[in-house]
């Protein structure tokens, strides 16, 4: 039952040499490839509670804002420079900071798992508090946890205060987006492979246990609250790297607009797994990638009024399309095959 | 027969100003099979969650082999090997039998590194034994959610076995079971006594199946414990005709 | 730290009369809030629905009094203001109730018996929708209605309030007595309580459901709509406003509990305090973000009460 099928691996190699020949075929697309990356990323990590434990969490974007700071900072440390004294430039003589390419790459790499790590430990603190609230309370509860470390993140001046920061300019020789875009693709490889496991084993199969019936988990004995911290700590691990990745790829961080936005990557996060479907390996990962297209394809042609675009395509989605594509498809296999397995991961 | 494996001392618990259990003790024996019966909210449910931890109770003690339960949460007590079912079924909808059994397992010490493996086959033919036992074989590839009340009833008790339970709690096995299929499942509380060892104590409705199943009877009126005796006894004693019919 | 030290030293010993203006200013803004709270813990607890676009309702409503109020004094340029701001919030109100049903009708009605994450993200769209579409149609200048009133000074100029405040607070209250009693004595809040109670008994007492659930969410809109035309002279409007005012209304109705007027007051009055101390001891650039973080730190305060009993928060 639990057994990843041949099509699926097909699927998931198929998919891996696509990505890695995209680069190629759309060098003037990179950026957009990189947010990609980091929409799958993020999509896959808020699915691990929201689609798999039931537990909507509209407040990730702290995760992915901590890591996005944290990236930052360590690429000036690294570089052997005062995160003060650096962030005080801002708007003057920023190009004289100046790091070496190896310096560069290396930082940024050590940066991303200090992330990982940090909002890892972060997630534990947080989850195991805030994880004992359910429902509707547990969704604002997290939200205002999100959107007041964007306006705390303002107020600390040695990140540059509500200006934001910036991060530190590539050398000549780095190639920025190339970069970014590989290391997004290695991490969300890794992640799918760790989520695939995961899933076979009696960990995701509690996590789903959550999501059915928390109650009856209880009373069977199964450790749900170290089940559902842990759970969050590996989200929010993920998070934060795509939180670094996007950052590097923006090279600005705005506390409020870019960090910590619960407008736009707060809620995107939210949108992509429903788009594909809750609860599936590949729903997240197909919603990112029709999210991906629909903003594109509003930033181009609706100038001025995308994100109302985004809003209405939000509630649109939610109000027709729940399921989700792979709620769809599901929908329709087990029409063809007369039965129904939603309660397969992958 | 003569260890006791639940002590039940004078246990009371409120809800608001009215009293759900009041000064309640009883014991179970290890390995019998005990009943518990009384009118529509005499407290019996109440009675189980006290047990098994829902809500702390306000007086008393709860004494599972020689430890105190009262401070322990819901899931330490069950890995005590200490399970209930519920009045209503609570099963895990979105999946189907085998996972629902296969997350059943005991899981003794709580520690979820426990938890990073893949069901052993030994689990797997395990929860396949079970569900034949319980009769669901034909089912199992169903989610549990579109399975008839009578059938999550059946899977339920299926998954409290799968836990190893020492003592298991019923409420209601036969709630909602096709008549025709009772005596079967009678059999298969008393084969579950004997074959694995379980300690029951059961909720019951359904006075043939009690007087069928049960060694020892207690019951409960507005609360409190007002008989307990055997199944011949009992069913002749003026105080249990008195609750049943008076109304009190 | 220095400076928060030394407002902390102002508060305590050089000048405890600032006290008294941060209590009254607090609680003077608490009446507006406690009006938004009641809206939102309305239409939870009838429709159990967490209505997101809480706040974008609200800036809605400031914005249609902010047109209303500048074109008046442009036709007529010699009335007083106050006249044409008293007159701004029943329009306000009615078009924001209007707004409401069209919202209701287009959205809410079809996620009526979903789940909760489905009409927390569906009203997170709407507010979206809004804050955005107001930003594109209103620009993002901060707007506000002069309403021409006097700072009114109290022992000795040591104690100032805003005479824009003092009305705010009148105006929030006596249309927030008006609306209780509209909830409490009318039919149609008979209607309301029956179906929050027990949706399925109201329909067999031959209550219509869905007309009561459209007719609550368009109330929630016009208390609003009134709100924000306090707001527009009160505070400040911009787009991206509304947000605050929904957590603010979260916060509150979770300390206070869904159906607990009087808790929704306290809690309201609780807040505004607490945010201008918190506002004047950290500096104004903390405002905001004390004010969202108490979202989750009530939260959890339940939560930990709540699980002595064994209970959880859901």
């Amino acid at each position: 039952m639990a057994k990843t099928s041949p099509m699926q691996w097909i699927a998931a190699l198929a998919f891996l040499a696509v990505a890695i020949a995209a680069p190629f075929f759309m060098p003037n697309n990179m950026s957009q490839l990189v947010d990609l990356m980091v929409f799958i990323l993020i999509a896959l990590s808020w699915d691990m509670l929201g689609g798999q434990m039931g537990y909507n969490s509209f407040g990730n974007i702290l995760f992915f804002g901590i890591g996005m700071y944290l990236v930052a900072s360590t690429q000036v440390w690294m570089g052997g420079y005062e995160l003060a004294e650096y962030n005080s430039a801002k708007g003057g003589n920023l190009e004289s900071f100046t790091v070496t390419a190896p310096i560069f790459v290396q930082s940024l790499i050590i940066g991303l798992l200090a992330a990982a790590i940090l909002n890892f430990v972060i997630g534990l603190i947080v989850g195991s508090q805030l994880l004992q609230t359910r429902g509707h309370y547990f969704a604002v509860g997290t939200l205002g946890l999100g959107v007041a470390a964007g306006e705390f993140a303002g107020t600390m001046d040695f990140l540059g205060g509500g200006s934001g920061m910036n991060f530190i300019q590539p050398p000549d020789g780095v190639n920025l987006t190339q970069l970014l875009y590989f290391l997004g693709l290695g991490v969300v490889a890794i992640f799918f492979v760790f989520l695939t496991w995961l899933h076979r084993t009696r960990f995701g199969f509690v996590m789903n246990a959550i999501r059915d019936n928390e109650d009856k988990a209880e009373a069977m004995g199964l450790p749900t609250g170290r089940v559902k911290t842990f759970a969050w700590a590996i989200a929010a691990a993920f998070a934060a790297i795509a939180g670094g990745l996007y950052g590097a790829g923006k090279n600005f961080i705005d506390p409020t607009e870019v960090a910590f936005s619960l407008p736009t990557v707060g809620v995107w996060m939210l949108l992509m797994p429903l788009m594909g479907g809750k609860g599936t390996l590949w729903g997240p990962i197909l919603g990112a990638v029709m999210f991906q297209l629909f903003k594109e394809f509003f930033w181009t042609y609706l100038f001025g009024w995308q994100r109302v675009a985004l809003g209405l395509l939000i509630v649109i989605i939610v109000v027709f399309f729940p399921n989700g594509l792979m709620g769809g498809l599901k929908a329709i296999s087990s029409r063809l095959s007369g039965k129904s397995g939603k309660g397969e991961a992958a | 027969m003569s260890e006791t494996i639940l002590e039940i001392r004078g246990v009371s618990k409120h809800f608001g100003g009215i009293y759900a259990n009041q000064d309640i003790s009883l014991d179970i024996p290890k390995g019998a099979i005990i009943g518990l019966i009384g009118p529509n909210g005499s407290g019996k449910s109440t009675l189980f969650g006290s047990i098994t931890g829902y809500h702390p109770i306000d007086e008393g003690s709860i004494k599972y082999e020689g430890q105190e339960l009262k401070r322990l949460r819901t899931a330490e007590i069950a890995r005590l090997g200490l399970i209930r079912t519920f009045q209503q079924t609570h099963v895990y909808d979105e999946m189907d039998c085998v996972r629902n059994m296969l997350i059943s397992r005991p899981m003794r010490g709580g520690d979820i590194r426990t938890l990073l493996h893949e069901p052993s086959a030994e689990d797997r033919d395990r929860a396949e034994d079970l569900l034949e036992f319980v009769g669901l074989a034909s089912k199992r590839h169903l989610l549990a959610g579109s399975l008839s009340f009578g059938q999550q009833k059946l899977l339920e008790f299926a998954m409290a076995l799968m836990n190893e339970p020492d003592l298991l709690l019923l409420d209601e096995p036969t709630a909602g079971i096709n008549p025709t299929l009772i005596n079967g499942l009678i059999d298969r509380l008393r084969q579950a006594n004997e074959r694995f060892g379980v300690t029951l104590f059961v909720i019951e409705h359904n006075m043939r199946v009690m007087m069928n199943l049960a060694q020892e009877i207690h019951v409960l009126a507005g609360g409190k414990l007002i008989a307990s005796g055997k199944p011949k006894d009992i069913q002749n004693d003026p105080r249990v005709i008195e609750a049943y019919l008076g109304g009190s | 730290m220095d400076n928060i030290l030394t407002n902390i030293e102002l508060l305590t010993t050089l000048a405890p009369t600032i006290n008294l203006e941060l209590i009254a200013n607090g609680l003077l803004v608490g009446a507006i809030f406690a009006l938004i709270a009641y809206g939102m813990a309305l239409v939870w607890g009838v429709m159990d629905i967490i209505n997101v676009a809480q706040g974008a309702f609200v800036i809605l409503g400031g914005y249609v009094s902010f047109y209303f109020v500048n074109a008046m004094a442009q036709v007529a340029p010699n009335t007083p203001g106050i006249l044409w701001i008293v007159v701004s919030m029943p329009i306000a109100a009615a078009a924001v109730a209007l707004f409401s049903l069209i919202v209701f009708k287009l959205v809410i009605e079809r996620i009526l018996d979903r789940d909760l994450f489905i009409s927390l993200l569906a009203t997170f769209g709407i507010e979206l929708v809004m804050q955005q579409a107001m930003n594109q149609i209103f620009t993002a200048e901060e707007r506000v209605i002069d309403a021409h009133l006097p700072t009114f000074a109290f022992l000795d100029y040591m104690v100032n309030i805003p005479g824009s405040r003092l009305l705010g607070a009148v105006l929030g209250i006596v249309a927030a007595v008006g609306i209780v009693a509209l909830v409490r004595y009318s039919r149609f809040g008979r209607a309301i309580r029956a179906t929050a109670q027990n949706p399925r008994a109201a329909r067999i007492m031959g209550i219509d459901t869905n007309r009561v659930y459209a007719m609550t969410f368009a109330l929630n809109g016009a208390i609003c709509g009134i709100a924000g035309s306090i707001v527009a002279f009160v505070y400040v409007l911009h787009p991206f406003q509304g947000l605050v005012y929904t957590l603010r209304s979260f916060a509150i109705v979770i300390l206070a509990g869904i159906g607990n007027i009087a808790g929704v007051i306290f809690a309201a009055l609780g807040l505004g305090v607490y945010e201008n101390y918190s506002g004047f001891v950290l500096g104004p650039e903390f405002q905001d973000g004390m004010v969202f973080i108490i979202v989750p730190i009530t939260l959890l305060v339940r939560a930990w009460i709540m699980r002595r009993k064994r209970q959880y928060l859901k």
